[in-house]
């Protein structure tokens, strides 16, 4: 098996998915302490870690539309929808793949505001709690994702009889 | 800063745009057979949309909208409750169409 065809496997593309999101996810919280220390070395790094936190969030957005249009309705959704937890899809899915769009505008924009703001160690007049709220709403949603993400698979495995 | 106010707008219309988009798909499905035909897939098209409207209205607003450094703060507090509203609103609409 080749490299693309094993990635298009229906594991993989989860574990990927699933790790580029959450990494990203977790890089916001990097630049939270380093935007929280005012320093211009910290401020670059803010600026640069954001951004790589973005291409994460996009990379697993890509992954995840592959991932969602190729096998979620053709394997997962029919099992999930024919057991007991058909809520499931119907209330967690449903959210999850709509949300989840919200997830790279926002990172995109925080890096953005961030690269907006070349002045931050100096100038007190910068407007810092909407910009740590809004990188900390990243990481909320993020993670917010990945426990739908875990309450999908759980259900798909329930309904399949092997636990959760 | 005035990135700030462009950009801030055009990601709260984004989030606003993909909310309502969802609904109505789920309320006509003559609207979500619309977004399915655009390129094959409802999500996808509503994610390039998404895209589309922060990009494109943000470089739009960039060149047409004046600067309002005073109000840079209360902008990017309205994406941070708009995300916070469209999220909720998405998950009540879903639980809501679950339980009808």
């Amino acid at each position: 098996m080749g490299f693309i065809e094993a990635l298009q496997e229906l594991r993989w593309l989860v574990v990927l998915h699933a790790a580029a999101g959450e990494l990203g996810a977790l890089l916001f919280l990097w630049v939270i302490i380093e935007l929280k220390n005012r320093r211009e070395t910290g401020y670059l790094r803010a600026k640069w870690v954001s951004f790589s936190g973005f291409i994460l969030l996009f990379i697993s957005w890509f992954i995840s539309a592959t991932y969602y249009t190729r096998h979620y309705g053709n394997v997962v959704k029919p099992v999930i929808k024919g057991g007991d937890f058909a809520w499931v899809h119907g209330v967690i899915m449903e959210t999850k793949e709509h949300v989840f769009i919200f997830i790279p505008i926002l990172a995109l924009l925080t890096f953005l505001i961030i690269a907006s703001l070349p002045d931050w160690s100096t100038d007190d007049k910068i407007p810092r709690k909407p910009v740590y709220a809004l990188s900390a709403l990243v990481i909320i949603l993020g993670f917010g994702m990945v426990s739908f993400g875990y309450i999908i698979s759980a259900a798909a495995r329930a309904t399949l009889g092997g636990g959760v | 800063m005035k990135n700030i106010k462009v950009f801030s707008i055009s990601a709260m219309a984004s989030i606003v745009a993909i909310t309502v988009f969802t609904i109505i798909g789920e309320l006509a499905a003559p609207f979500k057979d619309a977004l399915k035909a655009m390129t094959g897939h409802h999500w996808i098209s509503k994610s390039i949309l998404a895209v589309v409207i922060f990009l494109v209205l943000g470089l739009i607003l960039k060149y047409t909208a004046k600067a309002n450094n005073e109000a840079s703060g209360k902008y990017i507090w309205g994406v941070f409750w708009t995300a916070i509203i469209g999220s909720i609103v998405l998950l009540l609409y879903f639980i809501i169409h679950a339980i009808a």
